[in-house]
């Protein structure tokens, strides 16, 4: 082909040209150290670059949200386990003053220990975490929950603060107050036993089993006699067993129930088998701090300080059961928690694994590349001077 | 003796001639477009004389153009594909590296917003955390608003280079009606620098969009583009405009000026660098405009939707966190009718990143999408991708109206929310469990359906009666009784003032639940329901806000890469055609070094000829002088 010096000039110039666009490419993706600095360099790249970078601040933003409601749960956690270890507490003052060789004066004692428990728990259930928004109070954060001294009040609501730690993972990191503190049943059973105040014998009732009949149905048991019994619907007036002399083992059973007797009833002694509802745990401490200020060194006064000792012992119980469900609860969500901050972070791990690759400058090969345009280029700039000078003109 | 004399005379003028040639061929070693000249020799024809025939010397005959006719047509033919694809690639690359730069990824802006939604959530009381997700708004609103104006710039850009080009047409069309009329008028002669000339223009119209040519035996050229419009006739040259079609933005806005006669040739138009801008403002930032504009419309949309059903932390109803989007719509100044059309958003996840243009044949409307011409025919209103299309008085047939959903929503994308507390994070409704209630209902659930309706905040009691499986609606305020004895199996729901109740377990005889408005200070529900929209399928329900954006930049950088790889080849094309050009017609200076000494030494001889000549006569006087 003939070659004109035209040509000759515009090939070395538009190679001249590509070689330092060349080296200016990979200049530029060593100095910021990425290498995907436009669409266009590898746009299933961007399109990955733009997920992993929205995965992995959401898994950091999962994280922080895990964190807070972790510091949430662990504050409750502490919060039952100081009411769990008062009420333990009560629950040994309660077996104490079951045991009859106490006196009032030691009642006495018992009750003021008692109050101040109880103000401790009110406490607690008031209690507030570090950005001062109460513990107990579900959604309604800005609400006292419990306000009343004899007769607590619950201000909050059923709702619950939740978090959200993973994609579709939703965790409750708040308790209601209701459930803690309030909706208590009063019984294992499905009914509960009141003394009533005129009773003059030393009769403890004890009640177990449910009602299977109906279940809502109040019942009188009235001692007719010292030896002699009769249930009654209290509601209606009717006759559930009519009168019926005390069996020797002191045991009466009628509708699902079974009632234990200790101790000598007196004729007209009534105790009244209501059915249970909840209570709330203020109450509780109240009607037992009640009963201990109220207690009388006679045989009649102790056995209606059992009998309240016993109704306290049942909803001590249950209240403790209650708040191991809840302690459980708080034990799984913050190992869910635990766990899905784990899965997170290594999610995390892997895709800024996966992030670096497609974005960032890998040097060692950026460098070889840029010696392999530099040297390319000193080499056309070497013969394109000896190519461009070499004509007969110049040999004059 | 004169003999020799003429024929040494007829050498030196001939050989003065190609050194004059090879001496112009080599000045114009540079001269973009100059074919090389040679002088082409004939013997002078001999005189008959008693020995026979001698010749009488040389004679430069022609200069002539060494062109190869073929090489020529391929030169412009790739020369035009070049300027097309440069154009083109060009500015998808400027796109490119724009979108590329961090200062407009909308990537953080939109992590940054959700995760300040979600620490809002952790502590909704908290003003400060709330004051952060409007701040975060604030800089989606500033990308958004930032990658619109980008937009618009490069829109502006192009219509810039468009009228640049269409100058450069207008100019080179003038000079070539020069040259037409210099050519047609120079005799028989031709002048060989004036087709030089005139090559050079038509390269560089044929740079500005493909052109067809007929060229006359003075070789002067006529000009036409498309389907016969003419651009040059002889020496007349008309003159292109650049006119914006508001009815037709998809198509080249250029019209020709043809007397006083004013003709939209867009559509005609092919090649070169004007429909390379236009293939760059429709095949790569209109639809990255729109793609942009729908995200802003569905994320607007979206949340103010979330907001608009929730209660703030004063107990109010939520109201819009961003600007509503809106359809705007352009009637035709052409029109006729007295037709207004109102269109507006009814599906957001349904929208289309695209313009339509509705028209009217007479009997129906006509919306036809223009990012793929689909057409939408029917009455109104007419519901096309999400939107309602309503028109209030006749048109007329052939008037026309733009309807665009999608063009300026990132450029009118505004946070609308200015106290941080008015963010509802809240939901607007909760249920309540009558402290009475027998049976645990396992959980009973209240979602809002129509937080628009009137009733929608008013107190209600659902009751169930004794067996539970019928329930009573009781309005709180006024004591009515809304429903009664409406029956009930399990799973069903209960529909009621613009809510919905669901629960999971079964209720017991005489259970009774309120449902009142709610609003506790730190209720997330809804603020979690809107932190959960960063991974809805926000889009016709396969795409995430992010997936859409990655999908944008991903396509335009696929067609940035399209684009430069269609410039690299028809780069390698033109190179080889003007190789092929430049070897027959491009100057050699070796080769022009060589004609010279030969043409010198020629000359040299030429001048010893006429010594020698002169040298026989004085020995022939001196003899007879003698």
């Amino acid at each position: 082909m003939r070659v004109s010096n035209s040509m000759l000039a515009r090939i070395n110039t538009a190679a001249l040209m590509k070689r330092q666009e060349d080296i200016v490419e990979v200049q530029s993706q060593i100095a910021s150290g990425i290498k995907l600095q436009k669409p266009s360099d590898n746009p299933m790249g961007t399109a990955q670059k733009i997920d992993h970078e929205t995965a992995i601040k959401q898994l950091d933003q999962y994280n922080r949200n895990i964190s807070i409601g972790q510091a949430r749960l662990e504050s409750a956690e502490v919060s039952i386990s100081t009411v769990t270890d008062a009420l333990q507490r009560s629950r040994e003052l309660a077996l104490q003053a079951a045991n009859a060789s106490n006196s009032s004066n030691e009642h006495g004692a018992m009750a003021s220990e008692l109050e101040q428990i109880k103000q401790a728990i009110y406490a607690v259930a008031n209690g507030k975490d570090t950005s001062g928004n109460y513990l107990f109070s579900g959604t309604a954060v800005k609400t006292q929950p419990f306000t009343g001294n004899t007769n607590v009040n619950y201000n909050g609501n059923a709702e619950q603060r939740t978090i959200q730690a993973r994609n579709n993972l939703l965790i409750d990191t708040s308790f209601s107050g209701a459930d803690v503190f309030l909706n208590i049943p009063l019984s294992t059973s499905s009914h509960a036993v009141a003394t009533d105040p005129a009773n003059t014998g030393a009769a403890v009732v004890l009640l177990d089993g449910n009602d299977s009949s109906t279940g809502s149905i109040p019942y009188t048991l009235e001692f007719t006699a010292a030896d002699t019994y009769q249930i009654l619907n209290a509601d209606d007036g009717s006759v559930v067993v009519p009168p019926t002399a005390i069996p020797a083992s002191g045991e009466i059973d009628f509708n699902g129930f079974q009632v234990t007797l200790e101790g000598a009833p007196e004729a007209g002694d009534i105790f009244q088998i209501t059915p249970a509802g909840t209570q709330d745990i203020f109450t509780t401490f109240q009607n037992f701090i009640d009963a201990l200020n109220a207690s009388e060194d006679t045989a009649t006064g102790k056995a209606k300080l059992r009998q309240v000792v016993n109704e306290t012992l049942t909803a001590l119980d249950t209240t403790l059961d209650s708040l191991n469900t809840q302690r459980s609860l708080v034990g799984t969500r913050l190992q869910t928690l635990d766990t899905v901050q784990n899965e997170n972070d290594f999610t995390s791990f892997q895709l800024q694994d996966n992030l670096s690759d497609i974005r960032d400058t890998d040097l060692t090969e950026a460098i070889s590349r840029l010696q392999e345009h530099t040297l390319a280029l000193q080499v056309l700039q070497q013969t394109t001077t000896r190519t461009q000078s070499l004509n007969l003109f110049n040999m004059t | 003796m004169a003999n020799t004399l003429n024929t040494g005379a007829t050498a030196l003028i001939a050989f003065q001639r190609a050194i004059a040639a090879t001496a112009n061929n080599i000045s114009n070693v540079n001269t973009e477009g100059y074919s090389r000249q040679r002088i082409d020799m004939e013997a002078v024809p001999s005189t008959r004389n008693t020995v026979g025939s001698i010749g009488q010397g040389v004679h430069a005959s022609t200069v002539s153009r060494i062109t190869d006719q073929f090489a020529q047509e391929r030169l412009l033919n790739t020369t035009n594909e070049v300027a097309r694809t440069e154009a083109l690639a060009t500015s998808a690359s400027r796109l490119d590296s724009l979108v590329g730069t961090d200062s407009l990824d909308l990537t953080p802006a939109l992590s940054s917003f959700f995760a300040a939604m979600h620490d809002a959530n952790t502590s909704p009381d908290n003003i400060p955390a709330r004051a952060v997700v409007l701040a975060t708004a604030g800089q989606l609103e500033s990308r958004l608003n930032g990658l619109a104006e980008n937009f618009r710039q490069e829109d502006k850009r192009t219509t810039d280079l468009i009228q640049q080009s269409v100058d450069t047409i207008n100019e080179t069309t003038a000079q070539l009606a020069q040259l037409n009329y210099q050519l047609n008028t120079s005799g028989d002669t031709q002048p060989l620098h004036l087709l030089d000339q005139r090559d050079v223009l038509l390269q560089r119209l044929s740079q500005e969009l493909t052109i067809d040519y007929n060229e006359n035996d003075s070789g002067s050229i006529d000009v036409f583009i498309g389907n016969g419009a003419s651009l040059l006739m002889g020496d007349r040259s008309y003159d292109m405009q650049v006119d914006i079609d508001p009815m037709a933005p998809h198509q080249l806005p250029v019209t020709l000026q043809i007397g006083s006669e004013t003709h939209w040739i867009g559509s005609q138009i092919s090649g070169g660098k004007l429909s390379g801008l236009n293939d760059y403002r429709q095949q790569i930032l209109a639809p990255a405009q729109n793609d942009i504009g729908r995200l802003a419309n569905v994320l607007s949309g979206t949340l103010n939707d979330l907001q608009n059903s929730g209660i703030d932390l004063q107990g109010n109803s939520g109201v819009n966190l961003f600007s509503s989007p809106e359809v705007h719509v352009t009637a035709d100044d052409s029109n006729t009718g007295s037709a207004t059309v109102q269109a507006t958003f009814t599906d957001m996840s349904q929208t289309e990143a695209s313009s339509y243009q509705l028209s009217y044949d007479g009997v129906d409307y006509t919306v036809t999408r223009t990012s793929d011409g689909a057409t939408f025919t029917g009455i109104s209103p007419m519901t096309v991708d999400g939107m309602t299309i309503e028109i209030t008085n006749p048109m007329d047939i052939g008037d026309r109206f733009m309807i665009e959903p999608t063009r300026y929503a990132a450029r009118d994308f505004s946070v609308a929310l200015a106290d941080p507390s008015a963010l509802a994070l809240s939901s607007s409704l909760r249920i309540v469990d009558d402290a009475a209630n027998s049976s645990i209902a396992g959980t009973a659930s209240v979602t809002p359906v129509d937080a628009a309706n009137a009733e929608f905040s008013t107190p209600v009691q659902i009751s169930f009666n004794d067996p539970p499986d019928s329930y009573d609606v009781i309005d709180l305020n006024t004591g009515a009784t809304l429903q009664s004895g409406v029956a009930w199996t399990s799973g069903d729901t209960i529909d009621q003032n613009g809510w919905s109740v669901a629960f999971s377990g079964n209720p017991g005889a005489n259970d009774a639940y309120r449902i009142e408005p709610a609003g506790a200070p730190g209720d997330n529900s809804n603020g979690l329901t809107m932190a959960a929209m960063q991974d809805a399928k926000l889009f016709s329900g396969v795409q995430s806000l992010s997936e859409k954006y990655a999908e944008t930049m991903a396509t335009i950088g696929t067609r940035t890469l399209q684009a430069t790889g269609n410039h690299d080849a028809a780069v390698g094309l033109n190179n080889s055609a003007l190789e092929q050009r430049d070897s027959v017609s491009g100057v050699n200076l070796d080769e022009e070094a060589v004609s010279l000494t030969r043409y010198q030494q020629a000359y040299q001889a030429s001048a010893q000829i006429i010594t020698v000549a002169e040298e026989t006569f004085q020995t022939l006087i001196n003899a007879i002088g003698r």
